[in-house]
């Protein structure tokens, strides 16, 4: 697949998870996107099956704050670091399902564990995207692996 | 009469979220009990009285398949009305869960109505059922 | 039955039984309709945009211009009436994809999702809705029973199905 179609399934199935369960909206087509500054938080996760491979994302703190107390209904100086860092890790595991479903309908694939990373990925991702949202920014990247 | 509802799912944050739609739900909730792993969710089966079981699939000890797989195989827990809320939305996965034996299928991004209205129906399928 | 037409950013509450809380040409504004069914009071409330944070000063002035600033107020002029927060029913009708004066595409759907994140952080869900699409939209509520009834343009009028029922009591 092109790599700019992969960047929009990366942005499709992230723009239709993050409104769905977590009441953030993506901004205007046309907006500039902000850089990804400051303390990040980078859940990631492997997925198995016909192909295995990863996917994660890299959101600065503030930006994933918001995220995480609208998923939550709180504000968002009440939300924790644990939750902060399971809302986004559950963030990651649906959007990773969202792009798998988008790019092999048919196949099953096992979604392993999410956890937060260092933020960098060993060896470059193979296509990321970098979506502005209408309170801040996210980065979302994606790795094939061989096949098993 | 309230209900005692058992959500199985590695996240507590896919927890705490199902948790808060049930309680705007107006659903009378009496217990509302927690698993990480299909292992744990069958113990607190064994130690508690359940009336629905909300299960993601995707999970670490035991996932999804194999806990709805354990709970059809026992008599006493067979009749406790399951609904799979899964990232999974192959027609091959949700048609296996199915005719395993759950009684519906929610996947994941999910709006909070749609998952009240699932629950709605399982909780019909636990009036049957009693 | 009266007609109580409610504006462009705009919010009305009633209990009088005669009541019918009305209001037209929805385009990307979203009519958020409210109503106790054992008090009978009934709310409606018209917003345009998402956002207060875009326009404080407009905000002040008229806050049911905006999702935020609109639906709480919503909900508390229904408390004041006697609404019971827990046996309330909500419902949404408009948010369609129109070409507004400012240009600004989606504005629908952001009202959309300004209005669920707002009822979710206040702990409620929606018991029907009709939000999307192109066309404007006109929709009314009886106050005496809480009938949504809309219509499209140059559609029938029809009711809006409830998709959830409150369970009061049991």
């Amino acid at each position: 697949m092109p790599v700019t179609e992969m960047e929009q399934v990366l942005s499709d199935a992230a723009a239709e998870v993050l409104e769905t369960m977590f009441f953030t909206s993506l901004a205007e087509e046309g907006e500039p996107v902000p850089p990804i500054t400051g303390p990040l938080v980078c859940p990631n996760l492997s997925f198995r099956g016909p192909c295995s491979g990863r996917l994660g994302l890299r959101i600065p703190l503030e930006t994933g704050r918001q995220i995480a107390a609208n998923f939550l209904g709180l504000e968002g100086s009440e939300v924790t670091q644990s939750q902060l860092q399971d809302v986004l890790c559950e963030l990651s595991n649906m959007i990773c399902g969202s792009v798998l479903s988008r790019l092999e309908s048919g196949s099953i694939f096992e979604l392993l564990h999410p956890e937060i990373g260092p933020g960098e990925t060993a060896g470059s991702p193979a296509v990321s995207r970098t979506l502005a949202l209408e309170d801040g920014v996210l980065e979302v990247w994606f790795q094939w692996e061989a096949a098993p | 009469m309230a209900y005692n509802v058992l959500i199985v799912d590695d996240s507590p944050a896919m927890r705490s979220f199902v948790r808060r739609v049930l309680e705007l739900s107006g659903i009378p909730v009496g217990q509302f009990l927690e698993a990480g792993d299909g292992q744990q969710a069958l113990e607190v089966l064994h130690k508690q009285w359940v009336d629905v079981v909300l299960t993601d699939l995707n999970m670490p000890t035991m996932d999804g398949e194999q806990f709805v797989r354990h709970m059809e195989a026992d008599e006493s827990l067979r009749s406790i009305p399951v609904l799979v809320v899964s990232t999974d939305r192959t027609d091959q996965r949700v048609q296996q869960m199915l005719t395993l034996g759950a009684k519906g299928y929610v996947t994941k991004p999910f709006l909070p109505e749609t998952l009240r209205e699932e629950l709605e129906r399982a909780l019909g399928d636990a009036h049957a059922g009693h | 039955m009266s007609a109580v037409v409610v504006g462009v950013a705009d919010c009305r509450i009633s209990a009088d039984p005669e009541s019918v809380l009305i209001t037209y040409a929805l385009g990307s504004c979203i009519a958020v309709l409210i109503h106790d069914p054992v008090s009978n009071v009934g709310g409606l409330l018209h917003f345009m945009l998402p956002e207060s944070a875009i326009d404080r000063e407009k905000a002040k002035q008229n806050p049911y211009m905006f999702a935020d600033t609109g639906i709480p107020l919503l909900f508390r002029s229904a408390y004041r009436e006697g609404a019971d927060k827990r046996r309330l029913m909500v419902y949404a009708v408009g948010g369609a994809q129109v070409m507004d004066p400012a240009n600004v595409f989606n504005i629908g759907k952001r009202n959309h999702l300004a209005m669920r994140k707002i009822l979710w952080k206040a702990g409620l869900l929606v018991h029907g809705e009709e939000v999307g699409g192109t066309a404007s939209r006109t929709v009314r509520l009886e106050v005496a029973g809480g009938r949504v009834l809309l219509r499209g343009a140059g559609e029938d009028e029809r009711e809006l199905p409830v998709s959830l029922h409150p369970r009061i009591g049991v």
